[in-house]
């Protein structure tokens, strides 16, 4: 582990104490550094489950695990650990309730790898590319892809609506703004195939 | 402008709002059940590349889901 990756492992588990103490800020901050590999943990069960659920409830549990006095986690990056363990379990249970285990072999997955266990906070070089590139796109593209990143709250035919657009043409501009940061982002030299492989 | 269903499906289920049973138990996109296993993989691409693309252009460095958690924990 390099100094970087100790320093950031360090600030991660900062933050899950604080969390623990109710500090729901320190909670949003941890979770913006877990989020990621999370989700690239969860990536054998891509076929069964709807992965972006699966992240949000196991982030959900993990605030039930930081308000529980009596459960300790203790060693290197234990919170990370301990959210990939809650990751699969709640991706289990999805598979079972909705009976998609046909689409993962459970015999095999214990064997798979998870892949990398390092936090992963926001990357400022690729945010400056991204907002080079957002301000070019044209206007309804960036409009319906603006509102969506920044409307959490509001489902897709809300922010259609928010837009006076039709919800197939909220996401055809979405597609379309997608390709457009795509093609902008590679002509800077950065893929993001590259970034999310 | 791309009119594939699929590439439109893809699309609705890369979007961090989820419903919630009358209990709170999070449900899958609506989108997410009409897409193949190949598909389901491309949406979680989509996915991962959504939040990604989200944490970079917001000021406060949060992606659309941990801001759907927060909205959770009030």
């Amino acid at each position: 582990m390099t100094q970087v990756d100790e320093n950031q492992g360090d600030l991660l588990e900062e933050l899950f104490r604080l969390a623990r103490q109710g500090d729901r800020a320190a909670f949003a901050r941890w979770m913006g550094m877990v989020e990621i590999p999370l989700r690239r943990s969860l990536h054998r069960f891509a076929r069964a489950v709807d992965v972006e659920a699966v992240v949000q409830e196991t982030l959900m549990r993990m605030w039930l695990v930081a308000g529980d006095c009596e459960r300790m986690l203790q060693g290197s990056q234990a919170s990370l650990k301990y959210a990939f363990a809650v990751g699969r379990i709640v991706a289990l249970e999805e598979m079972r309730r909705y009976r998609q285990d046909r689409f993962v072999n459970l015999e095999t997955l214990d064997g798979l790898p998870e892949g990398r266990i390092d936090p992963d906070p926001p990357d400022p070089a690729l945010a400056r590319k991204l907002q080079e590139c957002m301000e070019r796109l044209p206007g309804r593209p960036r409009e319906a892809l603006w509102a969506r990143v920044h409307n959490s709250r509001l489902t897709d035919r809300q922010l259609a609506a928010n837009l006076r657009m039709k919800t197939n043409t909220f996401f055809q501009n979405i597609v379309r703004a997608r390709r457009l940061l795509r093609e902008c982002l590679e002509r800077r030299g950065v893929r993001l195939e590259g970034i999310l492989s | 402008m791309s009119d594939d269903p699929k590439d439109l499906l893809i699309e609705q289920a890369a979007a961090a709002f989820r419903e919630r049973t009358a209990w709170g138990r999070i449900l899958p996109s609506p989108a997410w059940w009409d897409l193949t296993p190949e598909d389901r993989e491309t949406a979680y691409a989509r996915q991962l590349e959504s939040r990604l693309i989200e944490r970079a252009l917001r000021r406060d460095g949060l992606s659309c889901t941990v801001l759907a958690v927060m909205e959770r924990l009030k």
